[in-house]
């Protein structure tokens, strides 16, 4: 328990208990190895924080730290040895992530920061009133409700009818404080009154329920139910806020507080017979559908549990075009793509997350242990001007150093990984009053983030999962990571500056725990990859140099030997081997898209048939006889057309257990003429009330059929 | 959908019609192979004809029959040729194509007072096939009767083996060739086909 000598900070402590002495300074050390301290005195005072976070021991501690002059001696290297649960020590990782962050900002000229600060702190602002309701109908494709000019074409009328209970709660509410915000601000147009929106609804609302307790019937059942379900089963075939709701309703119980965070029990999907649908399975009209409806769901969600979500706006600010570090992720992507159509992921991220994949996972401290900074400057500095070039010398990178820069990478975008959008929503999350909700909470905003975000997300928390797996030997546990990561994801660059001491205490422990709630449930958020899982390491020579690129993204399996092929195929192979999780749709969206197609259909059909009046009766009557006959199919059969194939067309009996994995292979199994990759084909749902769906090989064609039943079954390979 | 013509293979449940086509198109068909009850199949092929034009053929693999049944009416309309299939080893079947036989023309009968005028061909093409040639000693269906009834009926008829991939050729080959044989009669280009097809779906 030595206290670090030779800093010439000067530390006063107080406290009671000599360990929690020994962590404060363990945090401040970090900071203190750091040569490039702003000169400045800075005033950190920890508000029962430790003690909230996890800690036993309530108090003050007040430290104040001096540092002046030139930065001399590099201390020792320390770090507490106490046996100290891994919780408190992982708080500690927090605060000197903190740090370390805070020093790791250039020592630019304090205008230029306080300049800069302005603009983030504008880039952050909060929307007035009016405007945050405005925005939201919009987005939720409802603009007409406030603007009768906006119709996009789309009626939201349509969509309005197919919303639940609490969903529509969500856009009345919304509704009602824009009008009457405009009514305050006497805007020329006018904006219905809410009931006359609601008004022509009721009647295909009621029928609505009725056909919910019909077919949804099983899924009402379950919660009202409620005890049926465990508490670990995910249902994704009722809405969310529904679900909240009723939990609501059901169980006055006071909030279980004091839940023990540590618990993250396991969740289980449960299963859906007529397959799950990823992000991408659905046609892009239809994904706008499903767009509208999470934002409207995430929304009643917030709403239900009681949750107030300030929306910010994402506004204009000067950012970098080029380079690599703190410049936005779409532009990152833009770069990329121009050398890699179809990249998904920064390649400067994939190739720092494969360099330290490479150097081995079991290095203990990884992720924790800052590099060295004045080493990661320069090595900033030498990827900014040489990484796309290929120039860059990865050998010489240390792990460490390449650790700090994935973090530096994350916590320098001008915009947060999970956007301004949606942040605070984030950040909301874990008020929700179960780790279910949370969950689902989770799974929505997901859902809405925007594609650079969502995959990168996606691509970082699976490094991250692939480091926990080596905590025997790196001993990074869950909670540790998370401790490491939270500030880098979510103290992006300015939005620190403008929160108050208070809350970003508040903030440690919550924003460590989504991370932690993230990494631990990403495989219910996202798919499992499985296609990709037994391919082989793809370690390439990458660059003009020669050095060994090892594209992250398929477990890296370091025993098997490196396979040298030129450089332009292999990084094109590598990444067409790079297949990230998709997010899953919960099913009760995609209920709601079908409904919403299917009332758009009827509205069509109804416009139709006075056009049909029209034509001659004649005229009729042969189109009708023509239908007649195409569907002749007896009960239970379905014919899958497969265009590519020899064999176009297939009739094939359902039976209950039929999936769609198994009509693929009823295909597949004879034709070896098909030119395109087994893999890439799949089975679709295409018209009836979707547009089009790619189908998951569990899917049951069956129950599926029930739900559509005028679809048509097609094999055709996906275009990703 | 509308290219190439449009052949159904019928006949009496398991005696190859699947295995027929199958090793017609793939060549993997191996013999004794356990059969899966075929509902409908579509196959696309490509023939090359006695004129040495390719040629697409739509085939329509159907259920196999059993007894009593009839082959769903749909079919005959669809039709521009039919393979009807036997097996050497089942008399019954044998019996089946006599049957199919005469539905098929009974229905080409009606077509071609109805269709006359909106159709350019109508001659429906039918072709026999006795498979399982190669299990001589379980023969129920002797070959000379069977091409006696052929040739009264005025079918042409092959006896093959799905194991002899070389046999199922020939019939094929034959079948596409009258299909697609030029209109003796009318020395204007068929209308609709020709400006139609040509350019857009030209395998």
């Amino acid at each position: 328990m030595a206290k670090p000598a030779g800093t010439e900070l000067q530390t006063r402590v107080c406290m009671r208990a000599s360990s929690a002495a020994a962590r404060v300074a363990s945090c401040l050390h970090a900071a203190a190895s750091c040569p490039h301290v702003p000169c400045g005195t800075l005033r950190m005072r920890i508000i029962a924080g430790l003690a909230a976070m996890g800690n036993r021991r309530a108090g003050i501690y007040n430290v104040q730290r001096n540092r002046g002059g030139v930065s001399g001696e590099t201390p020792t290297y320390w770090r507490s040895g106490s046996q100290d649960s891994l919780d408190e020590l992982a708080l500690d990782d927090y605060w000197k992530e903190m740090e370390v962050i805070q020093y790791s900002v250039d020592p630019e000229p304090q205008e230029e920061v306080q300049l800069r600060v302005a603009e983030v702190g504008h880039a952050f602002s909060v929307l007035a009133e009016g405007e945050q309701e405005e925005a939201w109908l919009t987005e939720a494709g409802l603009a007409t409700l406030f603007d009768e000019s906006a119709s996009d074409g789309e009626d939201g009328m349509v969509l309005l009818s197919t919303l639940t209970r609490t969903q529509a709660a969500a856009v009345q509410r919304r509704v009602d404080t824009l009008s009457q915000t405009l009514r305050k601000r006497s805007k020329p147009y006018s904006v219905p009154n809410v009931r006359d929106i609601f008004r022509p609804v009721p009647a295909h609302d009621t029928k609505d329920h009725e056909s919910k307790s019909g077919e949804g019937g099983e899924g009402q059942g379950v919660s009202s139910e409620g005890g049926a379900e465990t508490e670990t089963d995910i249902n994704l075939e009722v809405s969310f806020s529904e679900q909240a709701l009723s939990y609501r309703e059901d169980s006055k119980v006071t909030l279980p507080v004091s839940e023990a965070d540590d618990k993250l029990p396991d969740f289980k999907l449960l299963r859906d017979k007529t397959g799950m649908t990823k992000l991408g399975d659905l046609s892009p009209s239809d994904m706008k559908k499903v767009h509208r409806l999470v934002l409207i769901e995430m929304s009643a969600l917030f709403d239900t549990a009681g949750i107030e979500l300030k929306t910010h706006k994402p506004l204009k600010i000067k950012v970098k075009e080029t380079g690599l570090f703190g410049v936005p992720l779409s532009t990152l992507l833009e770069q990329d793509q121009k050398r890699f159509p179809g990249t998904r992921v920064p390649l400067i991220l994939q190739r720092l997350i494969s360099h330290i994949e490479k150097e081995g996972l079991d290095t203990e401290g990884l992720l924790r242990v800052p590099g060295v900074s004045t080493r990661v400057k320069a090595v900033c500095h030498d990827l900014e001007t040489k990484f796309y070039e290929g120039f860059f010398p990865w050998e010489t990178l240390k792990q460490h150093d390449a650790a700090s820069l994935v973090k530096l990478l994350i916590r320098e975008l001008p915009h947060p990984l999970l956007t301004v959008e949606y942040f605070s929503a984030f950040t909301s999350v874990l008020k929700f009053p179960t780790k279910k909700q949370q969950l689902q909470a989770l799974n929505l905003l997901v859902l809405l983030l925007p594609e650079p975000s969502r995959d990168t997300l996606k691509a970082l928390l699976e490094f991250l999962q692939r480091v926990i797996d080596h905590k025997e030997q790196n001993r990074m546990t869950l909670n540790n990571i998370a401790v490491v990561m939270a500030p880098n994801i979510f103290m992006f660059k300015g939005f620190r500056r403008k929160i108050s001491e208070q809350q970003e205490f508040a903030m440690a422990t919550g924003t460590a725990n989504i991370v932690r709630l993230l990494i631990r449930y990403q495989n219910l958020l996202w798919t499992v990859r499985m296609s990709d899982c037994s391919k082989p390491i793809t370690s390439i020579t990458g660059f003009h140099m020669g050095n060994d690129v090892c594209l992250p993204d398929g477990p890296v399996d370091t025993s098997s030997a490196h396979c040298r092929v030129p450089r332009d195929m292999a990084w094109r192979s590598a990444l067409s081997v790079r297949v990230l999780g998709a997010v899953r749709i919960p099913k009760f969206v995609i209920n709601q898209v079908r409904k919403q197609n299917m009332e758009d259909q009827r509205k069509m059909n109804r416009e139709r048939a006075m056009k049909k009046l029209l034509k001659k009766m004649a005229h009729d009557r042969v189109k009708n006889d023509t239908q007649d006959r195409s569907p002749e199919v007896d009960d239970g059969i379905i014919r899958v057309q497969a265009p590519q194939f020899s064999k176009v067309s297939m009739a094939l009996q359902l039976t209950e257990d039929l999936q769609a994995s198994d009509v693929l292979s009823r295909f597949l199994s004879q034709d070896s003429s098909v030119s395109v990759k087994k893999e890439d084909l799949y089975l679709y749902e295409i018209g009836g009330n979707i547009k089009e769906r790619c189908l998951d090989g569990e899917t049951y064609m069956k129950a599926l059929l029930e739900l559509n039943p005028t679809a048509e079954w097609v094999i055709k390979s996906v275009q990703r | 959908m509308g290219k190439g013509c449009k052949v159904v293979v019928c006949g009496l449940a398991s005696v190859g019609k699947t295995a027929i086509l199958e090793q017609l198109l793939y060549g993997n068909h191996s013999v004794g192979a356990e059969s899966n009850e075929t509902q409908e199949d579509i196959y696309v092929a490509s023939v090359e004809t006695d004129r040495g034009v390719k040629e697409q053929l739509r085939l329509y693999d159907t259920r196999g029959l059993r007894d009593g049944q009839d082959l769903p009416k749909h079919y005959f309309s669809v039709a521009d040729g039919f393979v009807l299939v036997y097996s050497i080893d089942s008399l019954e079947s044998f019996k089946k194509v006599d049957l199919l036989k005469k539905e098929i023309d009974k229905s080409r009968d009606k077509k071609e007072t109805v269709r006359l005028s909106s159709r350019l061909r109508v001659q429906v093409v039918v072709i026999v096939l006795g498979n399982k040639a190669d299990l001589r000693e379980l023969r129920q269906v002797e070959q000379e009767t069977a091409q006696q009834w052929a040739r009264s009926e005025k079918v042409k008829l092959w006896e093959v083996s799905v194991a002899e991939r070389a046999s199922l050729i020939e019939p094929f080959t034959t079948i596409t060739s009258r299909l697609t044989q030029p209109q003796s009669k009318s020395a204007f280009p068929l209308p609709g086909r020709k400006s139609k097809g040509v350019p857009s779906n030209d395998m």
